[in-house]
């Protein structure tokens, strides 16, 4: 079954919550348009959090498969976007506690690397060798203000929906992106240095 | 504007008001301007795409989508809990841990229920057997049963058999638990 076409004047919201109301409704193919509009975010966002290419195609697949099936009682009440975006954080976050649990600490090295070497290769003439630079450093911060920090820049959120997202009061997501803005430009002339 | 104040607007975001100080600032303190120029450099980046999702992943999304949900246990394998886990689950400790709440929270009222029950059965069996017509030696041997001298032991022999039925609740819990446990695994494999 292919995604619903749009009706012409329609914008994009009106033709997401037209796909969400087919979804709901057992449409696969409003549904695929969905994950088809929301997969690199998604897949982006988990691996901000998880920092592992596999890990994070896993957190956000499971997302989406989490999202189908309780796309029965989601209200409407925020957007698809947002919904979703909060269940790939709570899966990233589990995941990165279960990994830590198992592992006995917060990030590998191997994964990092590998994470900077594939920025390192996907082509982004503009940002030059800036991009692994700012994986490494992202590296050094907590999972919550890595969340925090690509929900505000890269998702482009406000404060409000960081919080929403990230199930906690706007107080605490201003604090993480402080700390997550001070850490960052500290270590930014540094690794320039080098 | 100083140093401090300077650091706490950038790491507030650079909010509009205080910017014309802050630049102004900047020009200026040159730590305050590399950090500046660390910021300018830092923001778009953040904003920039992380990675696409790998190829593929629509329809690997789309294919878990069509397949049943799994039905595996709630919670981790036994092996993979630490010890103090598995044994707060084991059934013997939780009935243990009943028994002794219930004792340390209404010990004398438990006492006073067994005894006033031992000392009800006495006097019924006593009366059912006088009415059945038994000979006078047993009336007045289950007579003296509700007599205070023998009440003591019979509360002993009710908090015996008590006791040699918590082995058999004991299996029990167990034969239920794991039928419980092995009922997932054997609906997935159907």
């Amino acid at each position: 079954m292919g995604a619903p076409a749009a009706t012409p004047g329609a914008d994009a919201a009106d033709v997401e919550r037209l796909w969400v109301e087919r979804a709901r409704a057992g449409d696969t193919g409003a549904f695929r348009a969905l994950v088809d509009r929301h997969r690199d975010r998604a897949y982006g966002l988990a691996l901000r959090i998880v920092r592992s290419p596999g890990d994070a195609e896993e957190v956000a697949q499971d997302a989406f498969v989490r999202a189908w099936r309780a796309l029965p009682r989601f209200r409407g009440d925020a957007r698809f976007g947002t919904w979703l975006h909060r269940i790939v954080a709570r899966r990233a976050f589990d995941r990165v506690a279960a990994l830590r649990s198992r592992r006995g600490r917060e990030t590998s090295l191997e994964e990092a690397k590998d994470l900077a070497e594939r920025a390192a290769a996907d082509p982004a003439p503009a940002e030059g060798g800036e991009r692994p630079r700012l994986e490494r450093l992202m590296a050094r911060l907590s999972e919550t203000q890595r969340a925090a920090v690509t929900l505000y820049y890269y998702e482009d959120r406000s404060v409000e929906e960081v919080a929403r997202i990230l199930a906690m009061p706007e107080n605490t997501v201003k604090t993480h992106l402080s700390r997550a803005r001070a850490a960052l430009r500290a270590a930014w002339p540094r690794e320039d240095e080098r | 504007m100083n140093c401090t104040l300077f650091e706490r607007w950038l790491d507030e975001g650079q909010p509009a008001g205080p910017e014309a100080e802050a630049r102004a600032h900047a020009r200026s303190c040159d730590s305050c301007a590399r950090a500046l120029a660390a910021a300018a450099a830092l923001e778009p980046l953040l904003a920039s795409e992380i990675a696409p999702a790998p190829d593929g992943f629509t329809a690997r999304v789309m294919e878990r989508i069509g397949r049943p949900p799994a039905l595996v246990p709630a919670l981790p394998a036994a092996g993979a809990l630490p010890w103090w886990i598995r044994a707060a689950m084991d059934p013997a400790t939780v009935l243990a841990a009943l028994l002794a709440a219930l004792l340390a929270w209404r010990g004398n009222v438990l006492w006073s229920l067994a005894a006033a029950g031992a000392a009800e059965t006495a006097r019924s069996a006593s009366q059912a057997l006088a009415e059945a017509g038994g000979t006078a030696l047993m009336v007045t041997g289950l007579g003296l049963l509700g007599d205070r001298p023998v009440q003591p032991g019979l509360d002993l022999g009710l908090m015996c058999l008590a006791l040699l039925a918590v082995p058999s609740l004991y299996r029990g819990t167990l034969r239920v638990a794991s039928r419980a446990s092995s009922l997932p695994r054997a609906l997935t494999r159907a």
